[in-house]
């Protein structure tokens, strides 16, 4: 395995009924002695997220992180760029716990070396699509023209050209989950994080957009988190797998190995399905 | 409820019969048996009067009496129709409808209530003349004596609307007195010299001269006497030439040439219907007797500010203490009645002051503290309030107002014409916009219709100024929100009289408090549509901005702001409606406009000026909202397949 880029060190979210209060101490101390979702959320009233996750993920890799509807798997990626600190634990990329970083450090990390994609697509209605892709780059304060200018490449890249003026809600699913991907390969970041980025999607278009990652994966060599429900997709995306079960990782390893030497009856279960299917 | 109506008749039959076996004893039932209603006067001198009148005839004659409310048109007009038999305090030469109403035979005025006649004319604080040691005032005017002095003292009266002049403070417009002062001081030539400033209330009056003269400030108005204000503080008369029957008539009617006068002596007397007249001669023998001297008079009047005794209360100590004084207005027997009515002294006497309570509520009225701490405030920090209102007039209110101005008709009309079209793309409104206001200037309404735009405006842009930053930052914090909520109620609730005056006495008379009252009505849409507007914004939208490193000001002007426009579009149109519902309550603190003409429409029973007057304010309001809500929808025809969310 190549050098790691993200490394994820044990880390706990809970969600309490007040944010930093004595209920989320509790229940990570309760997480941490083995109890599980269920009784530590009869226990404290806390909603568990994460309940000790390490990982580490290669750099210049797709790494999918895999698990059912409320496994944890978005709060998991958002903790990637800070959208969510943890409740306990650590984060690091490229060596430097971003826990530490201030606010401007932080929108520098945002700015220049995280960015992401979301299920709902997240892009603004009330701005056209050269635009939208170009949001990143405006935000960092680059000039409206040379950022108009790298956005229409994007835009290419993802094969929107024409579609320049045309705003988000006149776009379909699949053309605007485009534009989301524009938008946050134009600010060339190393690390490209995607929650359920397809998910939204018709299965065909689907299809269509992962053989567009794959094409673009092979050129640009980013370190991709990629977050899916979706055995399949993961297995056909990801060089690496983390599967996630209430918030605790089930089996990691290469889709060889979760594929011949499944860890448990669990993850058993996918496979079994997914030949099944 | 049948039994209950049926008790109820027989009850009242009994009172039928036993009202004439009461009355059996006098000379003649009192009108025929029938209550006799008289006004209710809302001024000091009039409401003490009323309620001796009403005393005297309700035990010494056995009258049934009831005391009847309304604006003085409308009085005087019942009155005509014998709707009212008594207005018991009536000035000479003060209302057309009375004078008309005379003439016409059906009122008439009977008596000399107030010996030597009432006296008005303009006056200034004494201590502007003589100074006032103890309040270490110095005579900023000695030698004001007569009007002829006044242009070279027009600095000391400055008013801050129109700087290069001095301000005259006149009666509201609709009064007979606001004619003859304006009539006044164009013959005199003094309108190069001071604006001729309506007050808009009676109340706004005394407010204004309140303030000035407890904050020790020049201020020249014009008033009467016997009246509280006159008690309380010490004037100076300003002189006029000698007073001349025929000039005069002039002056009050405006017809035929004016030529100088001294104000009239107004003879104060009861009005009664002429009805009620023929059919109680004894009655008007009383009103004919029924006399004060002046120094009696101010002194209850003095007492009744003071101490806010009610005309009702007066009434009653004045028939305790000065039995003398009415025992001789009535023959031996009546006058023996009123006596034997009388509750035996040592009675509690304030009957009115202190309305019939209930045992189980202490009196925690704080009425007096809050009228304390007003008049302190006044006195300890009004140089403070009239610098914001000097800033606020000089930074926003004439400005917009000279803009307004300067913009000739045709160029307003163009420019409504090319907004509307820009609203709203649509060629009807383009034309149709105009067309409306053409209209409103068509009726004569021009000037005030570009004053009324103009408090509008001017109340709109601070409502914006305060409402929007506030509205984004309650949005952020949950503690602010608990807090406005209330506050908000309370400025959307209270009835805007209650803070009109208080507003008056800090700011002035005039626009400024005009403006600020409008605002407080007019902020709180604004601040709430911003605060849901924010907050109704798509949070995976704003999760998306957070995520490339946004700031908190880019969030807000790049995604939050932007997509929250259409609430905060709204918030801007509800606040330009409700400044313009506010417009005739601002011109009761002396606001021009529009308001003005429906304010003078009610008090002269002018039905025609008021609803010209409130037809424009319609059109305007129209106006204004359909082009606000056109700029409130989105700009683009949206598609319908907008919101698919999975989720
Ligand atoms: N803001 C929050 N407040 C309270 N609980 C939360 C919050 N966000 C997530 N959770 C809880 O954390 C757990 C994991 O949620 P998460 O959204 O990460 O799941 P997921 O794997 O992304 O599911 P899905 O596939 O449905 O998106 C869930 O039990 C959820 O209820
Ligand atoms: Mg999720």
């Amino acid at each position: 395995m190549s050098e790691a880029k993200i490394e994820i060190r044990d880390v706990y979210k809970v969600f309490g009924p007040r944010e930093g209060g004595p209920q989320e101490a509790r229940a990570v101390e309760l997480l941490r002695q083995g109890c599980d979702k269920a009784s530590v959320q009869a226990e404290t009233g806390c909603n568990v997220g994460l309940a000790g996750v390490s990982a580490t993920l290669a750099a210049g890799q797709i790494s999918c992180i895999m698990g059912l509807s409320g496994s944890g798997k978005s709060t998991l990626v958002r903790h990637l760029n800070r959208l969510i600190d943890p409740s306990a634990g650590q984060i690091l990329i490229d060596g430097s716990n971003i826990l530490d970083l201030s606010m401007a450090d932080l929108r520098e990390l945002r700015r220049h070396r995280v960015s992401m994609v979301f299920q709902n697509f997240g892009l603004l209605p009330h701005v056209n699509v050269i635009d939208n892709v170009a949001f990143g780059l405006d935000v960092r304060g680059e000039s409206q023209a040379q950022a108009r200018k790298k956005a229409a490449v994007w835009l290419e890249r993802v094969g929107l050209l024409g579609y320049e003026n045309n705003y988000p809600d006149e776009l379909s699913g699949g053309m605007r989950q485009r534009v989301g991907l524009a938008r946050a390969l134009a600010i060339d970041a190393d690390v490209l994080l995607m929650d359920e980025a397809f998910s939204a999607l018709d299965p065909l278009i689907r299809r269509d957009m992962q053989d567009q990652m794959l094409a673009l994966q092979q050129r640009l060599q980013k370190t991709i988190v990629f977050i899916t429900h979706d055995i399949d997709e993961a297995l056909r995306l990801g060089r690496y797998i983390v599967i996630l079960r209430d918030g605790k990782v089930e089996q990691m390893g290469s889709p060889d190995d979760i594929r011949n030497h499944p860890a448990n009856e669990y993850v058993e279960r996918f496979m079994v399905r997914r030949s099944a299917a | 409820m049948g039994k209950l109506l049926r008790t109820l008749a027989l009850a009242s039959m009994c009172l039928a019969f036993m009202l004439p076996l009461a009355a059996k004893g006098q000379a003649a039932p009192c009108n025929a048996g029938q209550a006799v209603r008289l006004a209710d006067l809302n001024w000091e001198s009039a409401s003490f009067t009323t309620h001796v009148v009403r005393r005297i005839l309700a035990s010494g004659y056995g009258c049934a009496t009831e005391i009847v409310p309304g604006a003085s048109a409308a009085i005087e007009s019942a009155l005509a129709q014998d709707d009212l038999q008594i207005i018991a305090e009536i000035w000479s030469g003060r209302s057309s409808i009375i004078e008309e109403a005379i003439r016409q035979g059906k009122i008439e005025v009977v008596g000399d209530t107030l010996a030597g006649g009432a006296e008005q004319g303009w006056y200034v604080p004494d201590f502007l003349v003589h100074g006032d040691a103890e309040r270490g005032i110095e005579a900023l005017a000695p030698d004001l004596r007569n009007w002829r002095d006044l242009p070279r003292y027009k600095s000391l009266f400055t008013d801050p609307e129109d700087p290069g002049k001095g301000r005259f403070l006149n009666c509201p417009s609709g009064w007979v007195c606001e004619a003859t002062n304006s009539r006044l001081l164009r013959l005199h030539g003094l309108e190069e010299h001071y604006t001729n400033f309506r007050a808009g209330t009676g109340a706004a009056l005394d407010a204004a001269i309140n303030s000035a003269y407890d904050r020790g400030r020049p201020i020249l108005f014009y008033y009467w006497q016997p009246a509280g204000l006159m008690a309380k503080y010490k004037f100076h008369r300003i002189e006029q030439d000698p007073f001349e029957q025929k000039c005069w008539d002039a002056i009050v009617s405006g017809d035929g040439d004016l030529c100088s006068s001294d104000f009239l002596r107004a003879r104060l007397s009861v009005a009664v219907s002429a009805p009620f007249a023929d059919r109680n001669p004894d009655l008007v023998a009383f009103f004919e007797k029924l006399q004060f001297e002046p120094a009696l008079m101010n002194r209850m009047i003095l007492e009744m500010t003071e101490a806010r005794r009610s005309g009702e209360a007066m009434a009653d100590r004045f028939l305790r203490e000065h039995p003398d004084v009415w025992r001789a207005w009535l023959p031996q027997e009546v006058g023996a009645r009123v006596a034997a009515a009388l509750a035996p002294a040592g009675m509690p006497e304030i009957a009115g002051a202190a309305p019939a309570g209930h045992g189980i509520f202490p009196d925690w009225s704080a009425s007096d503290l809050v009228n304390r701490q007003l008049m302190g405030m006044v006195k300890e920090y009004g140089g403070v309030f009239r610098r914001v209102s000097d800033f606020m007039l000089a930074g926003v209110l004439l400005p917009v107002e000279r803009l307004m101005l300067a913009i000739p008709p045709w160029g307003f009309l163009l420019l409504v014409a090319a907004l509307s079209w820009h609203a709203t793309r649509k060629p009807v409104a383009a034309v149709l916009y105009p067309a409306c206001l053409y209209l409103v200037g068509a009726m004569g309404l021009w000037d005030k219709l570009m004053q009324t735009f103009a408090l509008v405006l001017a109340s709109t842009l601070v409502s914006i100024v305060i409402g929007i930053p506030l509205g984004i930052v309650a949005a952020r914090s949950r503690v602010l929100r608990r807090v406005l909520a209330p506050v908000l109620d309370v400025m959307q609730t209270l009835p805007s009289f209650v803070y009109l005056i208080p507003v008056l006495m800090l700011f002035g008379l005039g626009k400024v408090p005009a403006l600020f009252a409008t605002i407080i009505y007019a902020v709180p849409p604004l601040i709430r549509l911003t605060t849901l507007g924010l907050r109704q914004v798509d949070p995976d939208v704003v999760e998306a901005a957070q995520a490339f490193g946004v700031t908190r000001w880019q969030m807000l002007t790049k995604v939050t702001l932007p997509l929250a426009r259409p609430s905060i579009m709204a918030g801007i149109n509800q606040t330009t409606m409700m400044a313009l519902a506010m417009v005739v309550v601002a011109s009761m603190i002396g606001a021009r406009g529009l308001g003005e003409d429906v304010l003078a429409g009610i008090q002269t029973l002018d039905v025609g000026r008021g609803l010209q007057a409130g037809v424009a304010i319609v059109i305007l309001a129209i106006v204004i909202d359909r082009i606000t809500q056109a700029y409130g929808r989105p700009r683009r025809q949206r598609a319908a397949t907008s919101e698919e969310k999975p989720r």
